[in-house]
């Protein structure tokens, strides 16, 4: 299964989402902020990273920005997740480079399939 | 808004937005919390964790609701742009349901793996409520339900409606300010019929009341929550005013319209708060009304008081029962003291007539062989009514019982009794008596007066006199009495009657009194009557002149003739 990084401020649902994808044979490393999250990323090299946009620190959209920026990184798939549900969020979403977006709260099924989809792209 | 209907309109759409999101939101509380006692009860401290999470959780949305309902807030808000406000707003609130649906199917899964069943049913609700939450933020939010929510590919949110959202939001706050919330244990539980269409109005008032204790039985319309009423007892019904089939206000009147089930308490249920249909229930007999969405607190006083009024209630009616009961039992054991029979001797008959004013009286008579030629007769009026009188009526009449075969003298026989009686007695209660002994051979008929109405003697040939007066005073209150008596020669068909006041002390609807004239009259006319005949005569006219007016003091009449050897 892959190696995926949860960027989420809020620590319940970091919690609850780290356990569902490890549930499901995931591996899964945290990240609280936008920064620590960039760190991370540049450490560890997930396969996927899960972003939620509203993070303290610096925030999801400038964190996927900036990974969307460093040819090195660019190719990990960004999934936002965001409790916004509005259209604009979904398309600023696509607009800083995240390759899916979902919203909160999580639908688990929907989420693993967008996963998958990511994963197997060449 | 100036034009009232439209206020009212306006009101009401706030009302039903308002409980829109505050009862997912107390239902989702409500179901976490009643996890937690599940899990605790069975010993799954392993999901104590994760539940103490939801509920964290779900804490953590209602205090975000009620701060929507906080004026200062509001005020703050006043200068934000409306979209960003509304943004935030569904932000803040999806941040915690998404912990919530997401460990709620964490344990949904665990539970169902494990086998572990008891948590199924609230966690299936629990998902259930969070997902009707989420609905409903959306529709306040958005002035609609929107497809992204639970597709997440498609979040086409009408912007344009955000602003009456807000200003509805703003007109919400500005209505109701900020709730309470918190509450104490309810002291009383019952037996509740929760009558509500709203399935999950309905669900979360049943789940609520369950969880202080009471037994619940929830219906959907108002015909069921009739026949519901009338099939068993309840100790309060909760009604919504709104209901298919009969409204609240239709089975509120129907309630109270059967005598069986009418004392049974009605709380309505408001969502309108429309004073006009409030005030008409509790004029048809409602004992209170809660407007909705409930405040849980709120809604646990109201009910706690009216099982507090209902038990209070059921508590005098089973004591006026029982003291009904012993009454009852006290009358027949009263007149199974006094004699059925007037002894039997050829020349000497007796009737006698007691109607007592209460359950009990404090009238007697007695008819006493003292020997083979001499019969005592007694009546006698204890000071007052009621049970005290019945009580001093006893002890006198066995002091007398007891007495009065140990003389021919009446004087003696009533000074005796007169001592027996002011030996003991803290309350200064007293009786009169007229206590004679009839010569059954010769017709002499002695007699001692203590403070007692003279008796009428009604001659065979015609003519009625009143026996004289013998100068006794009334016994019980000084023991040194003295009692001299009299005595009167009766003839052959001459009629003796004896009375107590409640006779000639009868009063009309107007005061007047029945008074000795009266009885004089109706003895002149019916005197000549057998001794039965003449006291029914009596007894009939004293209930003519009181026509209907109540029955002012015991009455009782004692007719003797002596017919002669």
């Amino acid at each position: 299964m892959a190696r995926i990084l949860l960027v989420e401020d809020n620590e319940m649902n970091r919690d609850m989402l780290t356990r569902r994808l490890q549930r499901k044979g995931h591996e899964v490393a945290i990240a609280v902020d936008g920064e620590e999250g960039l760190a991370m990323v540049a450490r560890h090299r997930p396969d996927l990273i899960l972003m939620d946009m509203s993070l303290p620190v610096i925030s999801g959209w400038d964190a996927t920005r900036r990974l969307k920026q460093d040819p090195d990184l660019a190719s990990i798939p960004v999934i936002a997740l965001t409790a916004h549900a509005m259209a604009q969020d979904r398309e600023k979403a696509l607009a800083a480079g995240c390759d899916d977006y979902d919203t909160k709260p999580v639908e688990l099924t929907r989420l693993l399939e967008k996963i998958d989809k990511l994963l197997i792209r060449p | 808004m100036t034009d009232p209907q439209a206020a009212r309109t306006k009101q009401a759409l706030l009302a039903h937005l308002r409980e829109e999101v505050c009862l997912p939101v107390e239902l989702v509380l409500s179901t976490a919390e009643s996890l937690l006692t599940t899990a605790r009860r069975h010993g799954a401290d392993c999901k104590l964790a994760d539940l103490e999470r939801i509920h964290a959780a779900a804490a953590q949305l209602l205090v975000l609701v009620n701060n929507v309902m906080d004026p200062a807030a509001l005020a703050a808000r006043a200068g934000a742009a409306v979209e960003t406000f509304s943004a935030n707003l569904k932000h803040d609130l999806r941040t915690p349901i998404n912990a919530i649906k997401g460990y709620g199917e964490m344990l949904l899964e665990d539970a169902e793996a494990d086998g572990v069943v008891d948590l199924v049913p609230d966690l299936r609700l629990l998902l259930h409520a969070a997902d009707d939450l989420l609905a409903s933020i959306d529709t306040l939010l958005s002035g609609g339900p929107h497809k992204g929510t639970c597709q997440g590919e498609q979040p086409a949110v009408e912007i344009s409606h955000l602003e009456t959202a807000s200003h509805l939001l703003a007109d919400i706050e500005r209505t109701i300010g900020s709730r309470p919330v918190g509450g104490a244990a309810s002291l009383l539980t019952g037996r509740i019929l929760v009558a509500d269409d709203n399935e999950r109005n309905r669900d979360l008032l049943t789940r609520r009341l369950e969880r202080d204790g009471h037994q619940v039985t929830a219906v959907a319309d108002g015909c069921a929550a009739l026949d519901m009423a009338h099939s068993r007892p309840f100790d309060l019904v909760l009604l919504d005013m709104m209901m298919p089939g009969k409204n609240g206000y239709e089975v509120l009147s129907a309630i109270k319209g059967t005598d069986a089930i009418a004392a049974t308490p009605v709380i309505m249920i408001s969502a309108l708060d429309e004073i006009n249909s409030v005030v008409r229930c509790i004029e048809a007999g409602a004992e209170d009304y809660m407007p909705k969405p409930f405040n849980p607190v709120l809604l646990r006083a109201r009910i706690n008081a009216a099982l507090e009024k209902k038990r209070l209630r059921d508590l005098e009616n089973a004591f006026r029962a029982r003291i009904a009961r012993e009454l009852d039992l006290a009358r027949d054991i009263q007149s199974s003291i006094l004699p059925r029979h007037f002894p039997t001797r050829p020349t000497v008959s007796g009737h006698a007539l007691m109607l007592p004013a209460r359950e009990v009286g404090g009238d007697f008579f007695d008819f006493i062989a003292v020997d083979e030629h001499h019969i005592g007769i007694a009546v006698a009026d204890v000071s007052g009514k009621g049970v005290p009188a019945a009580l001093f009526m006893a002890i006198a009449h066995t002091h007398l019982r007891a007495i009065a075969p140990l003389s021919t003298s009446p004087g003696a026989c009533l000074a005796r009794l007169n001592a027996l009686l002011a030996e003991r007695n803290e309350q200064g209660m007293f009786v009169t008596v007229f206590f004679g002994i009839l010569d059954t051979g010769t017709g002499e008929f002695r007699y001692a007066n203590g403070g007692h109405n003279y008796p009428a003697l009604v001659k065979a040939g015609g003519g009625v006199t009143w026996l004289p007066g013998t100068g006794g005073m009334l016994l019980g209150m000084h023991a040194e009495n003295d009692y001299s008596e009299g005595c009167v020669q009766l003839d052959p068909g001459d009629l003796l009657f004896i009375h107590t006041d409640g006779v000639v002390e009868a009063f009309d609807r107007e005061g007047a009194e029945f008074s000795d004239r009266r009885l004089h009259a109706v003895l002149e006319e019916f005197g000549h009557l057998p001794v039965r005949g003449a006291t029914e005569a009596v007894l009939a006219a004293v209930k003519t002149f009181e026509s209907g007016a109540p029955q002012a003091d015991d009455i009782t009449c004692v007719a003797i003739r002596y017919m002669g050897t």
